[in-house]
């Protein structure tokens, strides 16, 4: 009787790299979003929607100014303004961070993220600060609606 | 009785691996693993963020080397404030200067008076009281967007 022979086409005592593709790859999105979220300049806004605007420039030539609301505090009360994870008392602390900035980069675009809650007496001197600060425009960040949603 | 039914049945190497180990799911654990992980950092990277410029509101003349003869651009100067049931409203796109209208007509009017002319000659300037929601100054600076408005500026309150 002829007896059927196992044969190595299977794959057996071939070294198996799936795994080890797996898990390289795993590690470098890993580490590509760990970096990602290491520079990112933005605390948790909520921001004013918008149908239109325009994409946003370079992170590296802008200026991130946060107006969020300090923790614990209700809405529409309470702000901080943040600039690269640190807090910026009073308008003319900005003015002299923004102007500095501006010498150091003269492409520097200003943006405001700020919450939609608050007033614009509360943005406005944000704003006002920017532009004493040097800036010949702002831009404002809102959060993309669907046309028509 | 024959030798080969029930336990006894002779199988083939493979049969015998096959029942023992099951399809390898290692490949696709793999690929769906990677496929969940792109959508997940896909996500992280595609901005949900949209920017509208805003340019500084400064008094003066014209800029040097203007065209002397080229028409200067339209100014429209909108006026934002609450009224009395907390709404926001607007004004200054009427011939009735007292006239407010809440400001979700804003877009209509602004298409409206924007009408047969260029809107990249003109120029809004939205102010804004102290009172007024973030979110509307915004939404005002939208409506100018949306109808081709470029130059948008807004007046920040006096200290």
């Amino acid at each position: 009787m002829k007896r059927r022979r196992f044969k190595r086409e299977h794959g057996f005592g071939e070294v198996n790299v799936t795994p080890l593709i797996d898990v390289v790859m795993c590690l470098i999105i890993f580490y590509l979003m760990v970096g990602k979220l290491a520079t990112d300049r933005k605390t948790p806004v909520v921001l004013p929607t918008s149908e239109v605007g325009s994409e946003g420039a370079s992170e590296r030539h802008t200026l991130i100014v946060n107006v969020s609301r300090r923790s614990g505090a209700e809405a529409g009360t309470g702000a901080e303004i943040v600039v690269d994870g640190e807090a910026v008392e009073g308008e003319e602390s900005l003015v002299r961070l923004v102007r500095m900035r501006l010498a150091e980069d003269a492409a520097l675009v200003v943006q405001i993220r700020a919450e939609a809650d608050f007033a614009f007496g509360v943005v406005g001197p944000v704003m006002r600060a920017c532009t004493r600060g040097g800036a010949k425009s702002v831009v404002l960040a809102a959060r993309r609606e669907a046309e028509g949603g | 009785m024959s030798r080969r039914s029930g336990g006894l049945r002779r199988r083939g190497a493979m049969q015998v691996w096959e029942e023992r180990f099951g399809p390898n799911m290692t490949p696709m654990v793999d690929i769906v693993l990677v496929i969940l992980i792109f959508f997940m950092a896909g996500t992280t990277f595609v901005s949900r963020e949209w920017f509208l410029r805003s340019e500084a509101v400064m008094k003066g003349t014209a800029a040097p080397g203007a065209d002397a003869m080229e028409l200067p651009p339209v100014k429209l100067e909108i006026s934002l404030s609450v009224d009395g049931s907390g709404g926001t409203v607007f004004g200054g796109l009427s011939v009735d200067a007292g006239e407010r209208r809440p400001v979700s007509e804003l877009r209509s009017r602004i298409a409206e008076f924007v009408k047969g002319t260029d809107a990249a000659h003109v120029i809004v300037v939205l102010v804004p009281t102290k009172e007024v929601a973030y979110r509307d100054v915004v939404g005002a600076h939208e409506a100018c967007a949306a109808v081709g408005i470029e130059r948008v500026g807004v007046t920040p309150p006096m200290p």
